[in-house]
């Protein structure tokens, strides 16, 4: 088990190195050398948490409009899901894929911890392990169980550094731009000294996650030169969670075996000044992170069954607003699940907002957000066996693949 | 020269495990879930740098130059050409002695520096009257830490300034947070090595912290919890000091009414916003109280945190990582807090304390360099010439953030209000590399602006009449300590000429290269 975690260095043997390298360069479109059947995870984080009460709006329930004078989406401007739920205004963009079954929604999701903490409720969820300390990230337990720890592009994190859910693997890498993936300094020196900082930390330390770094670049930079364009009608926004998600659908079309890519969006935070139906910088956090899905969506429609993109918040909002036009702290929440095949509903065990159903005010954590992930992980990613990933959850399938 | 003449005339001026207990019902769960996850445990660390000094009961014997190399490491921001050999000659303890008192020293260099950074001269209230550009404000704030770090001779208060700048954590472009930043970075550097019952007050009380988190808007009948909660979880005690939800409300009570006049851009207290009824916070009680003195109310909350237990846990524990490593030992920790309990939550009293203990003198290199410390370290070992950085003059201050911010690191740029982690783990994964080592190629080739690196000059410091000669003398003369035989041979490869050719027939290029790459070696990625 041990030994599988470790990555085979790529600094050790030069031999090893250079047709390792030399593979890389020959990489061209069409001339993939991953298996184009790979099935990619996508995790969209939510930082500061999401009002999911904004997104995925219960607009049937009269103790939602009594809860929120002010912060409410009326009913007649929810984009209908079922009747009993509809999607803000702002996410038009992706209401057409819960018809098309592309997209599924489950409420009164989340994780275990109801300490109200970010940083608590955010470590908890990323670990996996519901409470217990482990300094490795379900996401990079996941990339361990599935073996795709063989290609230097088997994970990335979109961003300046890991986030938790990786952590253990430490051959994934963070970027911020496929296109500026490579060595600064001086072009005619730029070989000699990619070879000078792999015999510097050869031994060292840090000789793992810098022998991968090195190791990706060729391979990064051929991607990013030759490899696929956006689709002529995927409109990404220019934000960083759409220059994200363009740069991920760049990746998995090149076939280069990527397992598991991350991206954070912050700003959800919103205890004051949440806005509502048509402004606000929550209606924008919303049209962005729609647009950049739908983008998605539409840029990868032609490979069927190649993704599986999931958004997850650390925690919900208080069902009522408070007195700044925001919303402070609260539990159960809204997760989203994009792909082919997905049930196009909203599933999960949903009590409403009246006072006996809400935990100390807040929507209760009726589902596990590890079963929703686990569901999704067995039946469309192609885990064998959750144990390693989520250990010790006994998997509840919640629905959202039906 | 614009509207600033006048005024420069006038002259200058990381939560550990996780929440126990997931309630009722789910405890049996929980319990055959952490046995498997037990098993999980066994996984290998993903801090390389974990757990480098176990073990070590009795100071090592060190020389007076490793003691002086270790100082330099640990309490400032890297090596200057010389530095160990200055701190050596003038006896580590005597340095110590003296950068624990910050006021003491002169600082002619940062003050005339500062000078070129208009909005830093002005009071809130002008900065915003004015509009002085929100990029010009933050850029000011941000790239004035910079220059601190990099040529101030008050190096401790620096590195206590970044601890605290984390550990109250304000995003520097959060709207109006921009115009008052200043503000707040001069107060906790006044206070940084003060006692810290003062620096919690001063912080709460501060228009960047109270817009940041939305105090500022808090009110009965309906008060924002955010700053409430922080004060409690991130500020002071920590949420393993196990408060209640009833805790955060009557802590978001205690300080309702704690606002920004948003003309003077300064404290007020509107007593009509304040709760008036009895407040509970974790054996803290208060019986309620209205009008102007209620104010007093949340004073005396924030003084009773700053004493508590768990306070002076947190706060040691974020010391003791901060100089000796990611897991400092439960004994020196209990150190710490004795020092910090016995002495009125003074910060110095623990810093003392921390500098008499044999496991900070064995902590050398157990700790991994975040990349501001890389960034400020190589910028001190090339001793550049720097453009008047001022956001006035903003384009040599948006590619220095840019650079940092490339990083990850951008002063002032962490969004969320827990702060940059101080962490290995986070910090050393395979992106970060490519991010560290571009950030020392682009320095040393002057790709930044602003920045100007005379790689001649260093030539000729350095001297060696072969280049092997040079690339060795260049390890001391850069990074406090020598470079490896082995890692000499790979850096003269790099040279374009003969090891053993006069080092003055490297080509430029190749020479500033050999610069980025002494700076990058995994030696120098940790203190």
């Amino acid at each position: 088990m041990i030994t599988s975690l470790t990555r085979r260095s790529f600094l050790k043997g030069a031999c090893a190195s250079v047709s390792v390298a030399a593979t890389y360069r020959m990489w061209t479109p069409g001339a993939a050398f991953a298996d184009d059947s790979e099935h990619t995870l996508v995790v969209v984080f939510l930082r500061g948490a999401l009002d999911g009460l904004s997104m995925v709006v219960p607009a049937g329930d009269n103790d939602y409009y009594r809860a929120r004078p002010t912060l409410a989406i009326p009913a007649n401007r929810v984009l209908d899901i079922d009747g009993t739920f509809g999607l803000h205004p702002a996410m038009a963009s992706i209401h057409p894929l819960f018809a098309d079954k592309r997209l599924a929604a489950v409420h009164a999701a989340g994780n275990l911890d109801d300490s109200r903490s970010h940083f608590e409720a955010q470590a908890n969820m990323e670990r996996g392990t519901e409470g217990a300390n482990v300094s490795t990230g379900w996401l990079a337990r996941h990339v361990f169980a599935s073996n795709a720890t063989a290609v230097p592009l088997h994970a990335i994190a979109w961003g300046s550094a890991l986030p938790a859910s990786l952590q253990g693997d430490s051959a994934a890498l963070s970027l911020q731009a496929l296109d500026s993936f490579g060595l600064a300094g001086r072009a005619a020196l730029r070989d000699p000294t990619r070879d000078a900082l792999a015999s510097l930390y050869e031994g060292s330390t840090f000789e793992t996650p810098a022998g991968a770094v090195l190791e990706a670049l060729d391979l990064v930079e051929n991607v990013a030169e030759h490899g696929p364009q956006p689709h002529a009608d995927a409109s990404y926004p220019d934000t960083h969670v759409g220059n994200a998600l363009r740069e991920i659908a760049r990746t998995i079309k090149a076939d280069v075996g990527l397992s598991t890519a991350t991206v954070d969006v912050g700003g959800w935070d919103l205890h004051a000044g949440a806005g509502n139906t048509d402004t606000g910088a929550q209606r924008t956090l919303l049209a962005d992170l729609a647009d950049s899905m739908a983008a998605f969506a539409t840029d990868l429609a032609d490979r069927p069954g190649s993704y599986t993109l999931i958004t997850m918040s650390e925690f919900g909002r208080r069902t009522e607003e408070n007195g700044s036009n925001g919303t402070d702290h609260g539990w159960g929440n809204v997760m989203l699940a994009m792909g082919d095949n997905l049930s196009g509903t909203v599933v999960g065990d949903w009590r409403g907002l009246g006072g006996d159903a809400l935990y100390r005010g807040d929507v209760p954590v009726t589902t596990d957000y590890r079963n929703v992930v686990g569901e999704l992980l067995l039946g469309r990613v192609g885990a064998a066996d959750l144990s390693p990933i989520f250990p010790g959850l006994t998997h509840e399938p919640v629905g959202v693949t039906t | 020269m614009g509207p600033f003449d006048s005024v420069l005339d006038a002259g200058r001026k990381t939560a550990e495990s996780g929440v126990g207990g997931v309630r009722d019902g789910v405890g049996q769960l929980q319990r055959e879930q952490r046995r498997l996850v037990d098993e999980l445990r066994t996984l290998p660390n993903t801090d390389p740098l974990a757990g480098g000094i176990d073990d070590v009961l009795t100071e090592p014997d060190l020389t007076e130059i490793d003691r002086a190399r270790l100082l330099v490491d640990k309490c400032t921001f890297g090596p200057t050409p010389g530095l160990v050999e200055e701190v050596a000659a003038a006896g580590p303890d005597d340095w110590l002695a003296r950068q624990l008192e910050p006021s003491t020293i002169p600082d002619p260099q940062v003050d005339v520096l500062l000078l070129t950074f208009p909005s830093l001269q002005l009071d809130p209230a002008l900065r915003r009257a004015y509009q002085i550009a929100p990029n010009e404000a933050a850029e000011d704030v941000q790239l004035a830490t910079l220059v601190r770090a990099v040529r101030s001779q008050r190096q401790l208060q620096e590195v206590m300034v970044q601890l605290w700048s984390d550990h109250f954590n304000t995003y520097v472009h959060d709207g109006l947070v921009t115009v008052v930043k200043a503000t707040a970075d001069a107060e906790i550097r006044s206070l940084a090595l003060g006692r810290f019952e003062d620096l919690l007050l001063a912080v709460t009380r501060s228009p960047a912290m109270l817009m940041y988190l939305d105090n500022h808007l808090s009110s009965v009948p309906d008060p924002n919890e955010n700053l409430g909660r922080e004060l409690l979880e991130l500020h002071s005690v920590g949420v393993q000091a196990g408060y209640t939800e009833d805790d955060v409300l009557d802590a978001a009570r205690a300080i309702t009414g704690w606002t920004v006049n948003q003309v003077s851009m300064r404290f007020e207290f509107q007593a009509a916003w304040h709760y008036e009824g009895p407040l509970n916070v974790l054996g803290w009680s208060h019986p309620g109280a209205s009008g102007p003195g209620a104010f007093q109310q949340g004073e005396e909350l924030i003084r009773y945190l700053a004493s508590h237990p768990a306070t002076a846990e947190r706060v040691c524990r974020k010391i003791a990582r901060r100089f000796v490593s990611d897991s400092p030992s439960p004994e020196l920790l209990a150190h710490l807090v004795a020092a910090y309990s016995a002495n009125d939550t003074s910060i110095r009293a623990v810093l003392e304390a921390l500098f008499g203990h044999a496991e900070f003198w064995a902590s050398g290199n157990a700790k991994a360099k975040r990349p501001f410390e890389t960034v400020a370290g190589a910028l001190r070992a090339l001793a550049p010439q720097f453009a008047p950085w001022g956001g006035h003059f903003s384009t040599p201050a948006a590619s220095t953030i840019r650079l940092l911010r490339a990083m990850g690191h951008a002063t002032f740029e962490w969004l969320a209000p827990d702060g940059y982690p101080d962490d290995g783990a986070y910090w050393t994964g395979a992106g970060t590399w490519l991010q560290r080592w571009n950030g020392l190629l682009a320095l040393a080739n002057n790709q930044v602006n602003g920045v100007t690196i005379n790689a001649n000059g260093i030539r000729n410091d350095v001297g060696g009449t072969t280049v092997e000669e040079f690339v060795a003398a260049l390890g001391p003369h850069l990074t406090g300590a020598p470079i490896e035989p082995t890692d000499i041979a790979t850096l003269v490869g790099l040279a374009g000429v003969a090891a053993t050719d006069p080092p003055t027939l490297i080509p430029d290029a190749n020479l500033r290269h050999i610069l980025a790459l002494v700076l990058a070696l995994p030696v120098a990625q940790v203190r």
